[in-house]
Formats: C-alpha cells, structure tokens, sequence
C-alpha cells in the first residue's frame, strides 16, 4: 500500500516526535515528513526520554 | 476592625470548625482551639470519602502514609484544578498499600498536569491498579504526564475521558506523557471525536479490545497530520486503519491482524 512505510531491519522510521517500525499515513500526512534512523539512535533518545 | 469585632469572628470560626468535624464522626467536646488538629486527624478516610474545599497540590506524595486502606475516594466539591493530584514518589515507598483511589469532582476541570504520574525517574511504588474519575474533563487542557510512570495501573474507568479541549502540542498544556510506561495498562475510554492532536499508547501492550476501539472512536477528524502511536504488538483492524487515516490521523506502530485472531 502507498500509505504505508515499514523501516528496514535495525531502522525505525520517525517525524523527529514519534518512532515506529511501521508507519500507516493518514490523508494529511507525507512520506517526505518521515526518515529513517538506526535502532541504536533510538534508543539512546528512549533512555533520555525515560 | 475592632478587638471586639475580631474576637466575634474567631469565636463564630472555632464554632464552625466543631461542628465541622463533628459532621464526620468524631466528638469535639469542650476543649479549646489547639485539641482540633488531632481530632481532625481522627477523622476516618474511605467511606464518605475526603472532602478537600480547595485546589490541592501533592496530596498524595506529603501524605501518602495516612491512607492505610486499600480504597481510597476523594471528592473535591470545589476544585478546578487536578495538577499534582497524586504524583507518585520518586523512589520506592513500601507503605503505601492503596490499590483503587475514586476521585468526584462536580466541576468542570481545566488541567490535570502529572495529575497521578510522574515526571521523570524510573523506580516507583506501583501498588494502584485502577482509577476511577468520577470527574468532567470537556475543558481540560492538558493531561502532560497524567498517568506516566504508573506501572502497576491497568484501569481507568468512571466518565470516559473529553480531550477535545486540549489543543496544544509543546511541553505543556499537551497530551505529551499522558500514558507513557504505563505499561500494564488494559481499559481506558475516551469520548468519540475529541482526541484532536498526537496521543501516543506506545508503551502499552495490554490494551483490550474495547479500549483499542475507543481510542479509534475518540480520534476526530484533523485537518493536520497528527499521529496515534500504538505498541509495535498492539493487534489492530485494517478498517480501524482505514478509518484514522480518512480522518487525517496517521498510525505509528501496532500490527494489522485478520477479525478472527482480533476477536480470539
């Protein structure tokens, strides 16, 4: 489906406030407003957060 | 103001205060003024509840170990305010045994910052496992940290949550925090189509189904991208994708699962 991003395997895909393995687009929203980082990054901003 | 005039007053207050807590049960009898701070404290909680006549901060964190029961009800006649109601403590607290705390409030609140979580810290005493508010939240703007760090919590139930107030999305007032690492966290109910910016249940595996499709139902229609983040494992219907995404809500997380292993 177009809509729908699945990051590839050690990413998560992110909009710089929220992280997730798959990203399901609503009708406002864009590709372009999403990137790739790796698990690592993610969880050092994970422990921070906590 | 006179000395006689003020000598009136403190006599009609002292007056007040006797027959004040009288009303809850406990015998004032003819002592003077300085024997009313202990019979206050002989005053039973549970029951009736605790009637708190103003806008109340840390209730819950300074005095914690005067609640010795399992259930606990607070009813705030005149609060507006929920900020701090009952944060949890920063470090381990083996004395608190409260598993259910009931709040009723008649008012319409305005903020419930941090209202029972925590803000930050990873070690907490997380003896309570339901919530009952009892409590109007149509004009509360923000929910910042409400339930964070609530580990042992796993209901929330009494008048499904209004968010239809709550507009902003940096720091606070925003729905940032509401329910993270809130992890045993089952049953919570929202009202339909108030949910109006980023809310986020990523932490939060166990929700049931009923819970799952309130959160859908309580999604409004967005003319901005905003984002419900479920947990990498929450099973979800392709029609409750389908549904968010026509309503402008884009969908982080959760895994699409046919109706037969949705329903069991």
């Amino acid at each position: 489906m177009d809509n729908v991003l699945i990051a590839r395997e050690g990413y998560i895909y992110t909009n710089g406030k929220t992280y997730a393995r798959i990203i399901r687009l609503g009708v406002n929203d864009s590709v372009d407003n999403w990137h790739e980082i790796t698990e690592e990054e993610y969880n050092e901003i994970s422990e921070v957060a906590e | 103001m006179s000395i006689a005039t003020e000598i009136t007053r403190l006599q009609t207050a002292k007056a007040d205060i006797k027959s004040a807590i009288e009303e809850k049960g406990v015998e004032v009898g003819n002592g003077t003024i300085d024997t009313y701070a202990e019979k206050v404290r002989e005053i039973s909680v549970g029951g009736e509840g605790i009637n708190l006549i103003d806008y109340c901060t840390y209730i819950g964190f300074e005095n914690r170990n005067i609640f010795g029961t399992p259930e606990v009800t607070l009813n705030l006649p005149n609060v507006t305010k929920l900020d701090y109601l009952f944060p949890m403590p920063t470090s381990k607290n083996t004395n608190t045994t409260i598993e259910h705390i009931t709040i009723n409030c008649p008012n319409q609140i305005t903020s419930a910052r941090t209202m029972f979580g925590v803000e930050s810290g990873n070690d907490y005493d997380n003896k309570i496992k339901k919530i009952t508010l009892n409590v109007d939240t149509s004009k509360c703007t923000g929910f910042f940290n409400a339930f964070k760090n609530m580990r042992g919590l796993e209901v929330i139930d009494g008048t499904p949550l209004d968010l239809s107030s709550v507009v902003g999305t940096m720091y606070y007032p925003s729905l940032n925090g509401m329910f993270d690492y809130a992890y045993a966290l089952k049953e919570v109910s929202f009202v339909e189509n108030t949910i109006k910016i980023n809310i986020s249940f990523g932490n939060l595996p166990n929700l049931n189904n009923k819970t799952k499709q309130s959160i859908f139902d309580g999604l409004a229609t967005v003319d901005t991208a905003q984002t419900l983040t479920l947990h990498a494992n929450t099973k979800i219907l392709q029609s409750q994708v389908d549904s968010a995404n026509a309503k402008g809500w884009t969908v982080a997380g959760g895994v699409v699962v046919s109706e037969e292993e949705y329903y069991g």
